[in-house]
């Protein structure tokens, strides 16, 4: 089997994610990179979805505002909670 | 990864609220995160980390270790932001099946127009742009993405959130990905 010639784009396409994810063992993905170095919409593809997870992980992490902390506090002093499922607390067993 | 002490964890069980307090201060910045990523407005965000903890307050007497401590706060959190999802669509399906076709009928697209001007404070414009893309994403991808991306889980924490297998996270990753390509990368292909 030739490298190259089997590969078609739609095949290629289903096999970036596997590299995304670090699968390069999976057998099509040294196939689909050969493929890939000598298509350029193949390529184009990859570093699109490359800019999504760079996008997704540059994203602010948010600080919850003190109103909402103590909001949650008031509620929790004043809701009572659940008994255990299994008899009395004992914390051995609930641990 | 957990992030509360044991004994913290056995002294909220029994109905100690100082540390149920430590307990919150290790999680509410990361639901709040969570939930504004997922809800996509701040009012919505507040309401469902609030419902979140007592829910976990609730029910820590019950919490046993089949699952880390994390993977359980964080199921009640998915659940809590899917719930508050649902009651805003009630008669819409929030899922997409994992065949092996897309499915198009089960694609929920949220209003992204309706945010508080307050919601601007807290991001630049950049995020607020993957925002507006995130909002329009099935919820079922959203979630994975949101989980894997901003929360940092691996697929294995993923998987025991979700209740699903770890193939089962990693197809929805794909689509997600592919999905969040299609409406916010904005160079065409040649
Ligand atoms: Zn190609």
């Amino acid at each position: 089997m030739k490298e190259g010639i089997l590969v078609t784009c739609e095949e290629a396409k289903q096999t970036l994610h596997f590299h995304l994810d670090g699968d390069d063992h999976h057998p099509h993905v040294k196939l689909a990179h050969h493929h890939r170095v000598t298509c350029a919409h193949c390529e184009a593809h990859l570093d699109q979805l490359k800019e999504v997870e760079r996008e997704l992980r540059s994203m602010v992490q948010l600080s919850a505002p003190c109103s909402l902390h103590e909001r949650i506090m008031k509620r929790v002093q004043s809701t009572p909670q659940k008994r255990p499922l299994y008899g009395s607390v004992d914390r051995g067993k609930l641990m | 990864m957990d992030h509360v002490a044991q004994g913290v964890l056995e002294e909220a069980q029994m109905g100690d609220v100082a540390a149920f307090e430590k307990i919150v201060n290790a999680y509410e910045n990361r639901l709040f995160t969570m939930a504004f990523r997922m809800l996509g407005n701040r009012t919505e965000a507040e309401d469902a980390v609030q419902e979140t903890f007592l829910r976990v307050y609730t029910n820590l007497p019950r919490y046993n270790e089949t699952y880390q401590f994390s993977t359980w706060i964080y199921r009640i959190a998915t659940n809590v932001c899917i719930d508050g999802l649902r009651k805003r669509r009630p008669h819409q399906s929030l899922d997409v099946d994992d065949g092996e076709e897309g499915n198009r009928d089960g694609y929920e697209r949220l209003a992204s127009d309706e945010q508080d001007p307050l919601d601007f404070v807290v991001q630049t414009e950049r995020c607020a742009d993957v925002q507006r893309a995130l909002n329009d994403l099935p919820v079922t991808y959203r979630t994975v993405l949101i989980l894997k991306y901003i929360q940092e889980l691996s697929l294995q924490e993923i998987s025991d959130i979700l209740h699903v297998p770890v193939t089962t996270v990693k197809t929805r990753i794909h689509r997600g990905r592919e999905a969040m390509k299609e409406r916010f990368v904005d160079v065409p292909v040649s």
